[in-house]
């Protein structure tokens, strides 16, 4: 079997600040991550998730078991600038990782500290900008911009870093619904232009649709597999207090008032699925 | 506080020569103008200076309300110190005002004086009207890099200045919605006597400082995360270069310091 992109190995995590006693952040972790694949990562607040997250590219160590990336332990310092431009990150509040004065010059930030060459930096630069419609933006200063061109901002300085896998935790919980919706738009750009995504977020509708989803509780795997087969189970909704997405409510409702409905997870799916019914 | 309105700094879009002149040199004959400034005496080293200032602000085609608005905060200062020297010194009598007496010296102590700071915080706000913020702190950057070698991390320094300059509207913003959301819960944060709004401040500037080390904490694992290894090894993109306008904007400040130097001092 090739090496899987992302490797974790019985992973544990506990916050330095925590006496033994008390709970571990994260217990047990195996998982097991392609090139290419689109993992949905959810569950409740405290969960463990955006710690694993943080695992992913070494800002925190794992205390028990091993990380490793493209076959790279994070435990090894050498290793982590490597490992730093395969996983890039975008966490949710965009305010707070804008670093410089200007939309082009943040996303300058990140090649230019991989040390390229000026005109390597400039054409990075340029297509990161183009690529998320923000082209027109690049002489802006951040905080004249509305949130989604922040959040653009903040991916096409990430995604300048040509990394392999993107780590998204929770980052369209600050847009409008307009701008959450054409941010994972991007997301599922990049997804099929072969990046590994690793998406993190409370609304089920933005992994309704992924090929697998991750489920976390008590800093737990609980669940690891389709949408369609997690969001169905009752018991296991409970067990991590999730929520299915509203298609999904809907179709079990209407299914439940005696309507010829077919269960759904997505609003188109939703509707052709009802007006298959009406037809019949 | 009208925060749409806010501008950081107080930069004027423009593209005189003083624009496009290299930051550096600007920087670099600021320090000298305020060098000079400080060594003349008598009034005649100071109009030399005034009207090569007053060229300079002409050659930008800076309006007057924008200098008026960058001398505006400091207007206070000016005054506190022309009325203090003007009541502090001795000699010839002028004029006598009930308890107030204006003596000649003072007079002409007080003007000199207000004159000097009035071309200190020119020369200054000249800068930053014709340079953008980050043009200044690159420039900055570029002139501390000797001071690396003594061990002063001065990239460092340059983007800390770059980061502080990025949060003031940030933190501004944010300043703005606590408040909001102190008065909704029935604080007082203006009006009132001294003490009460003494009393306002503290509600505000504890979230404040809250926040602002929440931002400092995420901008760390941010930057931290795009690779950021500190300054060594990064590219310099934006490329600083002397040109032919340099020279000429070098030698034009250096005649008219000389000038003012040997009318203020050597004569």
């Amino acid at each position: 079997m090739s090496t899987p992109i992302i490797h974790l190995n019985n992973v544990g995590y506990r916050y330095p600040h925590f006496a033994e006693s008390e709970d571990l952040a994260l217990s047990g972790i195996d998982l097991r991550i392609e090139e290419g694949e689109f993992v949905g990562l959810v569950g409740a607040n405290g969960s463990g998730k955006s710690t694993l997250a943080r695992l992913l590219n070494g800002l925190l160590l794992p205390t028990a078991g091993e990380v490793r990336v493209g076959g790279l332990a994070t435990a090894d310092t050498a290793n982590l600038d490597n490992i730093r431009e395969t996983v890039g990150m975008v966490f949710q509040n965009p305010d707070s990782q804008i670093v410089a004065t200007s939309v082009e010059d943040d996303i300058a930030f990140g090649p230019e500290n991989l040390g390229l060459p000026a005109h390597e930096v400039e054409a990075r630069v340029e297509e990161a900008a183009r690529r998320f419609g923000i082209e027109r933006l690049r002489q802006s200063e951040p905080h004249w911009l509305s949130g989604g061109q922040k959040q653009r901002t903040v991916l096409a300085g990430v995604v300048a870093l040509r990394p392999r896998v993107l780590v998204l935790d929770e980052p369209t919980s600050m847009l409008d619904p307009r701008s959450q919706r054409r941010f994972r738009d991007f997301i599922d750009e990049l997804w099929r232009g072969g990046t590994t995504i690793i998406y993190i977020t409370q609304l089920m509708e933005e992994i309704a649709t992924a090929p697998r989803l991750v489920v976390m509780a008590g800093g737990s795997i609980a669940f690891d597999g389709v949408p369609a087969e997690f969001f169905p189970d009752r018991d296991l909704l409970d067990a991590t207090g999730m929520e299915p997405p509203l298609a999904a409510r809907l179709a079990a409702g209407l299914a439940a008032r005696g309507c010829q409905v077919r269960p759904a997870l997505t609003l188109p799916e939703l509707v052709a699925n009802v007006h298959a019914g009406s037809q019949t | 506080m009208q925060i749409s309105n806010m501008v950081v700094g107080q930069f004027y879009p423009g593209t005189s020569i003083l624009h496009r002149v290299d930051p550096r040199t600007k920087i670099i004959a600021a320090c000298a103008f305020v060098i000079v400034l400080f060594m003349v005496n008598g009034f005649e080293g100071l109009a030399v200076m005034g009207a090569g200032l007053a060229a300079v602000i002409a050659l930008a085609g800076i309006p007057l309300s924008w200098l008026w608005r960058g001398l505006k905060p400091v207007l206070f200062l000016l005054v506190i110190t022309f009325a203090f020297q003007l009541f502090l010194s001795g000699g010839e009598e002028l004029w006598r005002l009930g308890p107030v007496t204006v003596y000649r010296a003072g007079l002409v102590q007080g003007a000199f004086l207000t004159a000097r700071l009035l071309l200190l915080v020119l020369s200054g706000s000249i800068l930053t009207f014709s340079t953008p913020p980050v043009l200044l702190t690159d420039a900055l950057g570029r002139l501390m890099e000797p001071l690396a070698k003594l061990k002063i991390p001065a990239y460092e320094l340059a983007l800390m200045m770059t980061i502080a300059l990025r949060f003031i509207p940030t933190l501004v913003m944010e300043v703005d919605r606590i408040i909001k959301a102190q008065k909704a819960r029935g604080a007082v944060t203006s009006g009132g006597g001294l003490l009460v709004r003494a009393r306002g401040i503290m509600p505000v500037l504890v979230p404040l400082f809250v926040m602002s080390f929440r931002h400092a904490d995420e901008l760390a694992l941010a930057m931290e995360s795009r690779c950021w290894r500190g300054g060594r090894g990064r590219t310099i993109r934006r490329k600083l270069a002397f040109s032919n306008k340099d020279a000429v904007f070098a030698t034009v400040v250096l005649a008219v310091l000389a000038a003012s130097l040997w009318m203020g001092r050597f004569r």
